[in-house]
């Protein structure tokens, strides 16, 4: 039930978090400690993609707050890429779209990156 | 002090010695004469004062404990004071016995006291011979050889009595006899000592030399000189038994040694083994223990890192336990030891092969030192697995010399497995008392939310409300409340703050308060939403939330408000036409700037009579079956379609029944909570305005 795993790729120094599974109050930890790892080693520009992830809680959606901050302050963002309608809905209803970016596929959120750079 | 003196007077045993000791005097003083029946008479005397005194001397004993090795000692020491002390006595009384040797014959009063002092001096060190004797017979004993004992000493008895038949009558049978049978008998108790078996080698070779030292003093005081038959004579004066007693408890004395000896060296090549045999299972026992003692796993550490050290005779010992992010943190003996394997722990780690088990790395192979200069020069390592886990490693540290022996080997590898267990339990136990701690923060925190929400639904005449909550195991914070601040408005919130357990709950109480207080004085759901978030965006942490929708009725003109915070949308039902309305807004929390604000929309429309409105927090929709589905907006919308025509309250029992059917035996995960209000128009048949027109 809260099988959850994520996989972190970086292309052209843009981390990409691949969710997996059910991200709740019990396996948000994981993706906090991930996240929090990738602001100690100074990496900043951050794509979580949502494409394999069946279900995200209050407790899921809490951890791109906690960071967020920090992260913007440090010239840096998260973008979130393939969010199916499920979780897209989940995100919508909080607000989410208001204040993050959503993007169709990584590439896209990965040129938003790029071209914001310059 | 003079009282417990007093008492110590009045205390049996003293008093009759004392008696005895007075009526040896006045026989010494007036009763010197060689006759059968005076020294008859001074063995009378004697024998009861040999038992006191070593009744006396066992009860001491049994006080101070002298170990075995101490009473052999003290048996030595006594032993030389004893012959220093006749020798020097008869090297002054030598000349004088000389020439007063005829006077034996015919004793005078002087004679008299000098024979009584010598029997004096001989009967307490026979009684002390004898006292130690018995301790030594006695201690460690499992069978009974009380009888032996008892037997032996009536031998004895008899054997020193003959003695005065022999001097006066030429019986001699009396003394051989009862003579070689104490010997007999003596022997066989001899042979029924146990107490060397439980001895360390140490203490083993240590009897080994005492008994060595005693033979050759025993030896020395039974050759018979010149000068020692007449001090023999002299006492023989006052009573031969005494000399008799004294000869035979020196052979006795000599047999215990020699029988001494020789057990003790034909057990010496096998202590080793026992030794190591008997600590090996007290360890284990010990080991046993600790796995259903121990709860703290540094104490559980260091008995395993020094039950280690013991049974391998390797001062170095470390122990290694992975812990949640993989790394392996070392115990050890002190922190000097920490020290040094600090330097290399990291290269031994590489290259020990946990499947291997028990293995040895040389040092030399990793070419790279320890921190200080010890002889360490191999490690050997015991892969602590658990199933498939490997837990960590114990490791040991050897100088050149020692050789391991398959032995050594499998004993490490039982420990081992004991080490796991015991780590595994002490693991599993510290997680379900976290385990219980939390499940009693989740009482405290289901209990908070209880009490917070409201205990029945309000009776109003215009509205048909009922309300329905949930709570799951872990609790998850989802929040509800009416107000009637104003005679003719009726105001509702429904909210969820983010997270779950006993922060949830505290969050919900905030809440509570201030939608509670806003709603005395702000009468605008939109404009309680935007206070309520200004107040949250202080005191909320960065990952926590809260989604509400707050909504208001006019009793009268059946104009409703509502305004939603990122909270599930609100269903409106005409008829059987469902809506689900969702104003813009994010949630409370969220964003702190006038984000907020601009996108947060308040709607308004009128209510027709029997008109429903539902609201939820997500614990309905995402209520899952074991195939992890999700109830989902579309079985609620049929639910409602199926139930409309139903009170408030019958709908909700309707909802949550079709819920529980869904997700059957699946745990419920999150709170679950349903509002459903039921607009029945103004009863006093006010005119309703027709105006339909919503958003």
């Amino acid at each position: 039930m809260t099988e959850f795993y994520l996989k972190i790729k970086t292309i052209d120094e843009i981390n990409i978090i691949e969710l997996n599974g059910y991200l709740d109050a019990h396996t948000a930890p994981q993706l906090e400690q991930a996240i929090a790892k990738l602001i100690q080693e100074n990496k900043f520009k951050i794509i979580v993609n949502f494409s394999q992830l069946y279900y995200i809680s209050s407790a899921g959606l809490g951890v791109f707050m906690a960071f967020i901050e920090n992260i913007r302050n440090n010239g840096g963002d998260i973008k979130f890429s393939s969010t199916n309608d499920k979780i897209y809905n989940v995100f919508d209803l909080i607000g989410f779209p208001l204040i993050y970016e959503f993007y169709k596929t990584d590439e896209e959120a990965i040129n938003k990156f790029k071209s914001s750079r310059v | 002090m003079i009282k417990k003196l007093f008492h110590k007077f009045l205390n049996f045993h003293l008093s009759i010695l004392i008696l005895l000791i007075a009526f040896l005097s006045i026989k010494i003083l007036f009763m010197f004469k060689s006759e059968f029946w005076i020294s008859f008479l001074s063995d009378l005397i004697s024998i009861p004062i040999v038992i006191l005194v070593v009744k006396k001397f066992i009860g001491f004993q049994n006080k101070r404990k002298f170990t075995q090795i101490q009473l052999l000692t003290g048996f030595i020491i006594l032993e030389i004071i004893f012959i220093l002390f006749s020798e020097t006595s008869l090297y002054f009384l030598g000349p004088t016995l000389k020439s007063l040797k005829s006077l034996i014959i015919k004793p005078t009063l002087f004679i008299g006291i000098i024979s009584g002092f010598f029997s004096v001096v001989y009967i307490f060190f026979i009684s002390i011979i004898l006292s130690i004797l018995t301790i030594l017979f006695f201690s460690r004993q499992k069978t009974t050889i009380k009888n032996y004992y008892v037997i032996t000493i009536v031998y004895f008895i008899l054997s020193s009595l003959g003695a005065n038949f022999e001097k006066y009558y030429d019986i001699l049978w009396i003394k051989y006899t009862f003579g070689t049978l104490t010997i007999a008998f003596f022997i066989v108790l001899t042979y029924l000592n146990k107490w060397v078996v439980y001895l360390k080698r140490k203490e083993k070779l240590k009897v080994i030399g005492l008994c060595n030292i005693l033979l050759v003093i025993i030896i020395f005081a039974m050759i018979k000189s010149g000068s020692k038959e007449q001090l023999e004579e002299l006492i023989s004066l006052f009573s031969s038994s005494i000399v008799t007693a004294y000869n035979l408890i020196f052979g006795m004395a000599l047999i215990y040694s020699i029988v001494l000896l020789i057990l003790t060296i034909f057990q010496l090549p096998a202590t080793e083994v026992i030794e190591k045999k008997t600590f090996e299972i007290e360890s284990l026992q010990n080991l046993s223990q600790m796995i259903s003692k121990v709860l703290d796993i540094d104490e559980l550490t260091s008995f395993i890192i020094q039950t280690i050290s013991k049974m391998s005779n390797s001062n170095y010992v470390w122990l290694c336990l992975y812990d949640e992010k993989d790394i392996c943190s070392f115990y050890s003996r002190n922190n000097n030891q920490k020290v040094e394997i600090d330097n290399i722990k990291d290269k031994i780690i590489q290259n020990v092969a946990p499947t291997s088990g028990i293995n040895i790395i040389d040092l030399d192979s990793l070419d790279t030192e320890l921190n200080t200069n010890t002889d360490i020069s191999k490690i050997l390592y015991i892969p602590l697995v658990y199933g498939n886990n490997l837990l960590g490693y114990i490791f040991l540290g050897f100088d050149k010399s020692t050789q391991l022996e398959m032995e050594d080997f499998n004993t490490l590898k039982s420990i081992g497995e004991y080490a796991v267990v015991a780590v595994q339990n002490s693991r599993l136990l510290q997680k379900s008392i976290e385990k219980e701690r939390l499940e009693k923060e989740l009482e405290v925190a289901r209990e908070i939310q209880r009490k917070l929400l409201p205990n029945e639904s309000p009776k109003i005449p215009e509205l048909d409300i009922a309300s329905m909550f949930i709570p799951a195991f872990e609790v998850g914070g989802d929040y509800f409340d009416f107000f009637q601040t104003k005679e003719d408005e009726f105001s509702f919130v429904i909210a969820d703050v983010s997270g779950k357990g006993i922060s949830a709950a505290f969050y919900m109480a905030e809440v509570k308060g201030i939608f509670e207080s806003l709603s005395k004085i702000i009468f605008s759901p939109k404009e309680i939403l935007i206070q309520a978030n200004k107040i949250l965006c202080k005191s909320l942490d960065k990952k926590s939330f809260v989604s509400a929708v707050f909504a208001t009725i006019n009793l009268k003109s059946g104009i409703f408000k509502i305004a939603r915070g990122g909270h599930c949308p609100i269903i409106i039902m005409k008829d059987k036409a469902i809506k689900h309305l969702r104003p813009s807004g994010i949630a409370l929390g969220f964003n702190c700037s006038n984000l907020f604000e601009d996108n947060l929309e308040e709607i308004s429309f009128k209510l027709n009579p029997n008109d429903l409105l539902i609201l939820y927090t997500d614990g309905v929709t995402e209520a899952r079956n074991k195939n992890l589905e999700e109830f989902g907006t579309d079985r609620l919308n049929e639910i409602l379609r199926k139930y409309s025509h139903l009170t408030s309250e019958q709908i909700l029992q309707n909802v949550i029944k079709d819920i529980s059917v869904f997700s059957q035996e699946f745990p419920q995960h999150d709170d679950i909570t349903m509002i459903a209000i039921k607009y029945s128009g103004v009863k006093d048949d006010r005119i309703l305005f027709k105006n339909q027109n919503h958003r």
